[in-house]
């Protein structure tokens, strides 16, 4: 699997055109600028200025050779050749070089002819007196668009950015400090897509890989623009996690893309101590069309789910931590499983009082009674502006780019967005930061230091669309329905394993 | 095309069986696309499903377009009458017909 400095590199094939700079020596003198030996002054300068006419004639032997002329200055002749009357002409050979990039630097070419320091070097004997010397020219890097779109465009409203938002208000940054960010864990994502190749992720040197679940296609590519979004939550919390993103779409053919379950069983391949998913089911009664009819829960898992939660709970016997999101007003399935960490809402004013997200699912299941979700809460907009809460990087032009009201251009690969979707990969990256600490934390010890140490969340109330009775679970001193226990502090849990 | 899952049971988890299962399917044009602790996914032609499992399904529609707000797939779920093949009873616990998923930025 290519990793996106790979990408960049063999997107563009080497040029058989060379493009050189000639300097010329100076009128009656047999060096130039490039090869006079003395100090280089004004005057000296200005006794190496060719004439036209010297510049002229050269030129049209130059051209005679095989060379274009493409510019002339004062002191130089641009011009092009093939590399064959390159290798020709100054009895050299010329290889193909790559420019060793910083990741997140662009250029205008990354692949190019030039002749190795070994090569011979026999250059016809008219031109020690036509011409000063010739340099084949590299190509340039563009200095000013370093990490090109890594910094978010600006918003008029409340929002948060990654990463310092997210690790602010979830308490991670002294646990970063510490020397906590998870290296050394294994973390899977599956999503929509992955395009890591955005300044955001290129400029901040996260260990990412790409693999396709069955019927995905193009690693590079992120159509819908979800997992890319989602995954910058999850690194924001835990920046030096190794990074797998499970990509289930196909862009072309939609229909074709892998299943929640077809991404697990590739997510399990690859051995991970965490499982991060932010997608799901609705278990509401539902038409054709697939749009909601009832508020009425489900009480029993349809069958096309069954080899699903099979999946899951062997998955989670295993060891490997899973965390779901809870649903934005769905009733959401695997979320609601007892096996996995189900991740809910909490919405943080710009004041910094905190609230339950009314955007997010809370419920007790019908399906495993006794089981409540969420398990804790990661950052949740609020219904009223559709979740508009934290601006994330995304493929430009993607699906959810191009989506309007965010105050973002439909381009820019940014986008203003959270739901449950985001505070899944938030969940996840806290869990892989207490694993850093402590690699032997169960499923059933995480709940419980979440339980002990999250922020209490005492007002609000979770999406009403999510509760059967038609009114949102609501938030109130210590643990409830809409937040369970609250907001996850990382600093807190820490404290705690 | 349909995808769709297999649930083993205990005896349907050995590596034996699993072969056996994906060499049936196989011969019914039925591809295995992977395969978990206790699952294995399968994608078939809806004429081969019908043969094998008794049941006339259609190819799931690409998903139309989305308004911000429902971004994700349909959530419908299809509850066909699946005959387990004697061939495969021995092993299967349960054959699942997969439903497409949400993305949770999306609202209800």
């Amino acid at each position: 699997m290519p990793d996106s400095k790979d990408k960049i590199h063999t997107r563009r094939k080497a040029s058989d055109t060379v493009r050189v700079a000639i300097t010329l020596p100076g009128p009656g003198m047999s060096e130039g600028p490039v090869k006079f030996s003395g100090a280089i002054t004004g005057d000296t300068m200005e006794r190496m200025r060719p004439d036209d006419s010297q510049v002229a004639a050269t030129s049209a032997r130059l051209t005679e050779l095989g060379f274009k002329i493409t510019n002339s200055g004062k002191f130089s002749i641009s011009a092009r050749c093939s590399r064959r009357v390159y290798e020709k002409l100054f009895g050299t050979k010329l290889t193909r070089h790559q420019l060793p990039f910083n990741e997140g630097e662009r250029c205008q070419s990354n692949a190019f002819f030039f002749p190795d320091k070994d090569a011979p070097w026999n250059p016809l004997d008219e031109f020690a007196r036509i011409i000063d010397d010739a340099y084949i020219q590299w190509p340039h890097i563009y200095m000013n668009t370093l990490f090109p779109g890594s910094i978010p465009p600006t918003v008029s409203y409340h929002h948060l950015r990654v990463p310092g938002d997210v690790t602010m208000l979830l308490n991670a940054d002294r646990v970063h400090r510490s020397g906590i960010t998870g290296k050394g864990v294994k973390v899977v994502k599956i999503d929509s897509g992955f395009a890591m190749d955005h300044a955001y992720f290129t400029s901040r040197g996260y260990q990412t890989q790409t693999v396709l679940a069955p019927g995905a296609t193009d690693p590079d590519l992120d159509g819908n623009g979800h997992g890319t979004a989602e995954s910058a939550n999850l690194l924001a919390m835990a920046p030096d996690v190794e990074f797998i993103g499970v990509k289930l779409d196909n862009e072309t053919f939609p229909a074709n893309g892998a299943t929640i379950l077809e991404g697990l069983q590739t997510a399990m391949q690859h051995n991970p101590n965490v499982i991060s998913v932010s997608l799901g089911y609705d278990m509401c009664p539902t038409n054709n069309s697939g749009q909601r009819t009832s508020n009425m829960h489900l009480t029993a898992l349809p069958n096309s789910l069954k080899a699903l939660e099979a999946e899951i709970r062997a998955i989670a016997a295993s060891g490997t931590i899973v965390v779901f999101s809870a649903g934005n007003g769905h009733v959401a399935f695997p979320g609601m499983m007892p096996e996995v960490i189900s991740a809910g809402g909490v919405f943080v004013a710009r004041d910094g009082t905190m609230q339950a997200s009314d955007y997010a699912s809370a419920f007790s299941s019908k399906i495993y009674p006794g089981r409540d979700v969420p398990d804790a809460c990661g950052l949740v907009g609020m219904a009223s502006n559709s979740a508009q809460y934290i601006m994330l990087p995304l493929q430009p032009n993607c699906e959810t780019d191009r989506q309007n009201g965010d105050g973002t251009a439909k381009d820019d690969g940014w986008a203003v967005i959270s739901g449950t979707s985001a505070a899944a990969p938030q969940l996840a990256g806290a869990i892989a930061l207490m694993l850093d600490k402590n690699p032997g934390l169960t499923a059933d010890d995480i709940k419980s230091v979440f339980d002990q140490t999250s922020r209490d969340v005492a007002i609000g109330n979770a999406s009403p669309a999510s509760n059967e009775n038609n009114g949102g679970m609501i938030a109130g001193p210590g643990r409830d329905g809409a937040t369970g226990p609250g907001l996850v502090d990382v600093t807190a849990a820490l404290a705690l394993i | 095309m349909i995808k769709f899952s297999i649930s083993l049971n205990g005896r349907g988890q050995s590596e034996e069986a699993r072969l056996q299962i994906v060499e049936f399917l196989a011969e019914h044009g039925i591809k295995r696309t992977g395969g978990g602790f206790v699952t294995l996914s399968f994608v078939a032609e809806p004429e081969a499903f019908g043969a094998v499992f008794g049941s006339a399904l259609q190819s799931l529609p690409d998903p139309p377009p989305r308004p911000r707000g429902t971004v994700g797939a349909s959530g419908q779920f299809e509850e066909p009458e699946i005959t387990v093949p004697e061939e495969l009873e021995p092993f299967v616990d349960s054959v699942s017909v997969s439903p497409s998923a949400r993305h949770f930025s999306g609202s209800v």
